[in-house]
């Protein structure tokens, strides 16, 4: 028996027998879902290896990779292996501190804490250096002192604004020596040199007779952005002032930019003035080095602004563009988000992750009005989260999780209001790309885009006149069906009928019973191309993230950071976690359109819409589209999507020789269609490839004759380049052809599983087919070349009469397995080999007996499951252990007739049972619950949530507001413990709500407060008394004291140990003295004693 | 009319003048011509003393630079390679041999922070850069200084000097700014009864190493916990420095540089990387 092939449960499983046939299907279900859940389960060896052969840190491998000197744990991802937590590496005699270092890798101090904010000594502050400041620790400012030979003056209590302005608020004046020299200095420096200073005067002042004279020479002043004039001495004057050279009256005292010329202006470019403005995109530069003509000196004032798209902006000004419409799905294939800020006078492009995995969102900053700062980002697009929330929660509660979760929004689809067929789902703002040249991105693209396939079933009755008239449904054979569908594949990805950034439609999908999209429809998508100005990506409120990562509105490196931005590249963390982000539990159909050739009939009508992967134009006519660019430098996505055979040379050197990467025709050389074979790897045990030749083959029994029916059967071939395949039962041209062999993916083997019903049975229902059935393919590569000839694979089913009853081949949920606790009834599904009529009774009787009947809605030759024809009902379960019998009966169509004896039912009964858990799934513990105490600003907190009970997949989110996002939680280890770690939070109060699920259903709710406590005090001593010999103290909080006979300045490493808890202990002598100290656990402790004091 | 002095030699001329001979002697300059000649001979001992002199004496080795102070000379010597090695730290990310790196074009560039796995962020493998560098930089250049050293020692000893000289003391320390030498060898320098006593050679070389360093802190802190760093606000608030970024193969490539010098520092990171495609 073959594995299941692949997410969208594609039957490859060709041997379904009667004996053993449930232990069988089992197994098959069992890998099936093994294939579905692969993401998250492992092979038997794999680990977390501490250190690879190739020397990288904390790597997922097999066991036998893992060097016998490192550590290796099995099943655990390296994010929980304890030997992979990252903590702080620092020296605090120097002031470095290293986030996310492995201990293993840190020769100094180490701590847990992996942001190092708890210690002590990390936070930064302002040290003065004589006439400057920096934002660093004490321990580097120590440093950074004595290189210039300064005292350490460092100060944590100020702001970094504040500090910025210390340079500027210092006095300075002229330093007179000896003899006339003089220099410009603070009274400081200019007492330790014994001079004369003169606060605010410069060294021309005529009154302070030196030697230095006025000049008409300028410099540029590190860490000043004005051009100054500089003196005969060389000492730094005023600001540069054509009109002021040789003004005496300019030269006495010093005078600030607010009182210099041009003020307020930039003066970019300016001969006469040189008040340059930073953060008016000016700054002092060298005339001479610019070619620039200044009239005095060889400095002006240089213009840092940046022109874009005719657009002016400034010096650090940061911005977005993109390459179409944006938002609402509606980005384009192969569109890209761009940033690109202004530095210095030059353009940096910065384009986003591509693939749509990041988008760039902008904010500006306005006066009055006007813009004066913009602030451009790529954030990370959580576009997964939507596709997870779709499973986790339904109705009115999807949509308000969906309107809450970034970047995602509702999309669905409703034709007319009153018919039945209908959807919601949560999709993406910003759809992802694919890269379709990769397999297993290519496979997940299919799986992706298959949840935008559906069929509307039109259900009609026959009327008094024999005519037929539709029940429901009725518009889905309008052209909204296709629109509506069309734009819900679109907002899956990179699917179905869209354009790419070139503006070029592709059709890439599939409609059978509706119309196509309209040529003014195709032109709406193609306007989705151009972009629209103004129009940015919604900044949206990322500050849950922010809070519990530590950025809320603090200043971080001495930057006001109120930007959203920086957390928001943690999201994809969440999803390394949770593979199963992607859930396709709404299977959506995977028929074929072959048995409308074959069957046609007054029942239902079937609408069916296959979204498909977006596949590019063939051949690579428009490839040079990618190249002309140099402010959207190609790359392999956009390469990719402008035609099927382009390619990308020098792949990933992007941004910074964008002239040596170029998109080409890869197939230019490649005049020859593919070649076809047969694929003999799919072929199953009871079919076997005959009458082979180079124009086809024929499928048959092992003897060579027919194949029987009901029986699925799997066939394919092979082209000896990618190709996409398609095949019909006639021939015809191949952009018409109605089946696709491919999957819409350029592939090297194509195949196919169909179950082929009984001729008789279609006979009896008035269709002519006799069980033959040719299938005519041909293939196209990504250069447009098609296969000249038909290949045709043929084949022939065996005709009744059919003895055999029904076989039941599966049910959904699947025996044995759990439901839901709180629920007293379940939805049940019975998969059949054919078109049949199921019943269930809760006592084993004959078919005839049972008195509950399933819904089987199918016709024949359209089952709507890859497992089989459907049949349905809702079962109650409202026991511990629910048992069913169920029985089902073939050829329906027989009742009434005179061959109605010809029906076929089970004699024994599918024995079907559906539990439910011992108990709901519940909350043991969460932790943190107690208040706690720390001596720093802010923490690193790991949130636990312990479950039990219910189901075997547990899941648990958690939120900061009782109605905010709900954040998903790490998946849980094997205890069910559900953990996020490293949340910073800062001393508040805290209530975190914790929501658990199972996959059952049922949920839990609950939440966990505590207090976390700022503890900068040091322990006080609240009692002290004496006890014939021994002196005891109480502390008010747990703290290690130490005492000395001495004196209070003792030395704490040689006092005397009093305990480390509450109550300390002193074997007192009378009379004499004791100095006691005490200190917490965070190091808090008085600079003198805490206490002194004499035994009785 | 104005008598002539009659000297001997003219004396001379008239005697030979009245006799019919040659009157070449008896020109007016004949009377000097034996002084002329005596100069003349004069000035061709005196060329070909010069011209014996510089034959005769050794050449010249234009090579060999007068070591006048033997301080500068260390300085000098051991600043070449101090710079040399400090090229190479900051063309590789803080190591001489960089162990893990990833090539872009004809550069490689070391990682200071990586995370195998897709979406984790990454873990710094190299903590405390700069006490790092400072080792890596002594170790790649004390060869060199005690070479310098050794240099130092013949030279005077070529040209005649006796040296005696202790152990060294080498040790190099990164600071904002420069990098500070710290040599210590005490060295006497003697020739007959003179000598000379030298101990410590201290230096510094300009150099922004440090803050390079530093600002490579900030940026890799900053990826392993945020997975992205705002450089281009850094750059407004500090436009002594550059800081470029390219992404590449789900990495990103950094190179600070500090204006003044161009001396840029070049590092990898990889963090919260996004898989390809989907």
């Amino acid at each position: 028996m073959e594995e299941g092939k692949n997410k969208s449960g594609e039957i490859k499983v060709t041997e379904i027998i009667g004996n053993g046939f449930l232990e069988q299907f089992s197994l098959w279900i069992f890998l099936i879902g093994f294939v579905i859940l692969g993401s998250s389960l492992v092979s038997s060896a794999e680990g977390c290896c501490s250190l690879d052969s190739s020397g990288v840190d904390c790597t997922y491998i097999d066991s036998a990779e893992c060097p016998s000197s490192s550590s290796f744990q099995d099943f655990v991802s390296c994010d929980d292996a304890a030997f992979c937590q990252g903590g702080c590496c620092y020296d605090d005699s120097i002031g470095s501190y290293d986030v996310s270092v492995l201990e293993a890798n840190c020769a100094t101090q180490w701590s847990p804490d992996s942001t190092c904010d708890s210690v002590p000594g990390s936070e930064p502050g302002c040290c003065i250096l004589g006439d400057s400041v920096n934002w660093v620790t004490e321990g580097a400012c120590a440093i950074n002192s004595d290189s210039l030979g300064v005292e350490t003056d460092w100060d944590s209590s100020i702001s970094y604004a504040e500090c910025q302005e210390i340079p500027s608020s210092q006095d300075r004046g002229a330093c007179v020596l000896e003899g006339g020299f003089c220099s410009i200095s603070t009274q400081e420096t200019c007492s330790s040199i014994g001079g004369d200073f003169s606060s605010g005067y410069l060294c021309t002042a005529l009154s302070l007779d030196t030697v230095c004279l006025m000049n008409d020479q300028t410099e540029c002043v590190s860490d000043l952005d004005q051009v100054y004039f500089i003196d005969s001495c060389g000492n730094q004057a005023n600001i540069y002032d054509s009109s002021k050279v040789g003004v005496q009256s300019y030269w006495e005292t010093m005078i600030s930019p607010e009182q210099s010329c041009n003020f307020g202006d930039s003066n970019a470019n300016s001969a006469e003035c040189g008040n340059c403005d930073y953060f008016k995109s000016s700054s002092c530069s060298s005339a001479i080095e610019d070619s620039f003509n200044v009239d005095y000196g060889t400095n002006y004032c240089k213009d840092l602004s940046c022109e874009f798209d005719g657009e002016p902006f400034n010096n650090g000004d940061s911005w977005c563009r993109y390459d179409g419409a944006i938002g609402s799905s509606d980005d384009v294939v192969g569109s890209r988000h761009w940033r690109y800020s202004c530095n210095q006078g030059v353009i940096d492009i910065d384009p986003c992750n591509d693939y749509r995995q990041e988008v760039c969102v902008q904010k500006n900053t306005k006066e009055n009005g006007e813009i004066v700062f913009r602030e451009g980002s790529c954030l990370a697009n959580p576009w997964q989260n939507c596709f997870d929330l779709n499973n986790n929660f339904a109705g009115a509660e999807l949509v308000e999780e969906c309107k809450s979760a970034i970047s995602c929004r509702m999309q669905g689809v409703s034709i007319n209001p009153g018919d039945s067929f209908g959807f919601n789902r949560c999709v993406p703002q910003y759809p992802s790309g694919f890269d379709l040249k990769t397999e297993e991105s290519a496979e997940e693209a299919v799986n992706i885009c298959n949840q935008g396939t559906a069929r509307c079933v039109i259900p009609r009755k026959r009327k008094w006149d024999t005519s037929c008239k539709i029940k429901d449904n009725a518009h889905c054979e309008d052209a909204a069906f296709t629109e509506q569908m069309n734009d819900f594949c679109m907002s899956l990805g990179d699917c179905g009928g869209a354009v790419n950034y070139n503006g070029d439609f592709k059709k890439n999908y599939a409609i059978n019973g509706a119309p196509d999209l309209s040529a003014s429809w195709i032109q709406s998508l193609i306007s989705l191309a151009t972009p629209i100005e103004g129009q940015y990506a919604i900044l949206e409120d990322y500050s849950v993230y922010l809070e519990l990562f530590g950025i809320n509105g603090e200043i971080l490196r001495g930057r006001e950071l109120n930007s959203p931005f920086a957390a928001a590249f943690i999201i994809p963390a969440y999803y390394s976690d949770n593979p199963d982000w992607y859930n396709v539990l709404d299977r959506p159909l995977t028929f074929d359109n072959w048995y409308d050739w074959v069957f046609g009939s007054c029942s239902s009508i079937n609408v069916d819409y296959s979204c498909n992967v977006w596949q590019p134009p063939v051949g690579g006519e428009n490839c040079d589209a990618c190249n002309h660019d140099p402010l959207k430098p190609c790359s392999k996505y956009r390469c990719e999507t402008l035609g099927a055979s382009c390619e990308i040379l020098n792949e990933g050197e992007e941004t910074d020789h964008p002239e040596e990467i170029i998109c080409i025709n890869g197939g230019a050389q490649d005049s020859n269609p593919p070649i076809i074979t047969p694929l003999y790897e799919v072929v199953s045990s009871t079919e076997t490839y005959s009458s082979v030749t180079s124009n086809g083959y024929s499928v048959t029994s092992l003897s060579g004759g027919c194949l029987e029916a009901y029986v699925p059967i799997t066939f394919g071939i092979t082209s000896d380049e990618p190709a996409i395949c398609h095949y019909d039962s006639e021939q015809s041209l191949f952009e018409n052809m109605s089946g696709d062999l491919s999957q819409n993916i350029y592939r090297w083997n194509h195949s196919l599983s169909i179950n082929l019903p009984d001729p008789s049975h279609g006979q009896s229902l008035g269709a002519s087919w006799t069980g033959d059935l040719d299938f005519f393919i041909l293939c196209q590569d990504s250069n447009g070349h098609e296969t000249p000839n038909f290949y045709k694979i043929s084949m022939c089913v065996n005709q009744g009469p059919d003895t055999s009853a029904p076989i039941i081949t599966g049910t959904s949920p699947e025996s044995d397995s759990f439901v839901s606790f709180d629920m007293d009834s379940t939805d049940a599904q019975v998969y059949t080999n054919e078109l049949s009529q199921c019943k269930w009774s809760l006592i084993d009787e004959p078919y005839s007996s049972m008195a509950n009947d399933f819904s089987c809605i199918d016709s024949l030759g359209f089952q709507s499951s890859p497992f089989g024809y459907v049949c349905s009902d809702i079962l109650p379960t409202e026991n511990e252990t629910n048992q069913f019998y169920i029985r089902c009966a073939d050829q329906q169509w027989l009742i009434g007739t005179s061959n109605e004896s010809d029906i076929n039912a089970n004699e024994v009964s599918y024995s079907y049972v559906l539990k439910k858990p011992d108990k709901k799934i519940e909350i043991d513990w969460m932790t943190p619950d107690i208040n706690f105490e720390i001596a720093s600003e802010s923490v690193s907190v790991d949130l636990n949530v312990k479950t039990s009970g219910g189901g075997d997949g547990h899941r648990c989110y958690y939120s900061i507001t009782e109605d905010g996002m709900n954040i998903p939680m790490f998946l849980p280890d094997e205890n069910n413990v559900h953990s996020q770690p490293a949340l910073n939070l800062f001393p508040q109060q805290w209530t975190f709500y914790i929501t658990c699920v199972d996959e059952l259903g049922d949920s839990v709710e609950d939440q966990t407060s505590f207090e976390i406590i700022y503890d900068d005090n040091f322990p006080r001593i609240i009692r002290v008394w004496d006890d014939f010999g021994e002196i005891f103290l109480i502390t008010d909080e747990p703290s290690e004291c130490r005492y000395s006979i001495d004196s209070c300045s003792f030395n704490w490493e040689n006092a005397t140990s009093m305990g480390d808890e509450l109550i300390h202990v002193i074997d007192s002598v009378p009379g004499r003295e004791y100095f006691v100290k005490c200190e917490d656990e965070f190091g808090n402790t008085p600079s003198g004693c805490s206490l002194s004091v004499v035994a009785l | 009319m104005v008598k002539k002095e009659i000297t001997p030699l003219r004396k001379i001329c008239l005697k030979k003048e009245n006799s019919g001979r040659t009157k070449a002697r008896c020109t007016p300059l004949a009377n000097a011509r034996g002084q002329v000649a005596i100069f003349v001979m004069v000035g061709i001992v005196i060329v070909v003393s010069i011209l014996l002199f510089f034959f005769l004496q050794k050449k010249i080795d234009i090579s060999t630079f007068e070591v006048e102070n033997p301080q500068s000379f260390i300085r000098s010597c051991v600043t070449d390679s101090i710079e040399d090695s400090e090229t190479i730290l900051l063309a590789n990310g803080g190591d001489i041999v960089p162990q893990h790196t990833i090539p872009y074009y004809d550069e490689k560039y070391n990682y200071l922070c990586y995370q195998a796995d897709y979406y984790l962020q990454c873990y710094n493998t190299h903590p405390q850069l700069e006490k790092n560098v400072e080792a890596q930089l002594l170790q790649n250049t004390q060869e060199h200084v005690e070479n310098c050293f050794n240099l130092l020692e013949e030279e005077y000893n070529s040209r005649g000097f006796s040296i005696s000289s202790g152990d060294l003391d080498y040790s190099v320390d990164i600071l904002p700014g420069s990098i500070d030498v710290l040599l210590f060898k005490n060295i006497v320098i003697s020739r007959g009864d003179s000598s000379e006593e030298y101990r410590n050679f201290d230096f510094e070389v300009l150099s922004p190493i440090y803050d390079l360093i530093e600002i490579s802190r900030l940026i890799v802190n900053d990826e392993s916990q945020f997975c992205n760093f705002e450089y281009t606000g850094y750059m407004l608030l500090y436009p002594q420095y550059s800081i470029s970024r390219i992404d590449f193969e789900r990495s990103k490539l950094y190179n600070v540089e500090h204006r003044d010098s161009l001396k840029s520092f070049k590092f990898a990171v990889r963090s919260c990387a996004f898989p390809p495609g989907i």
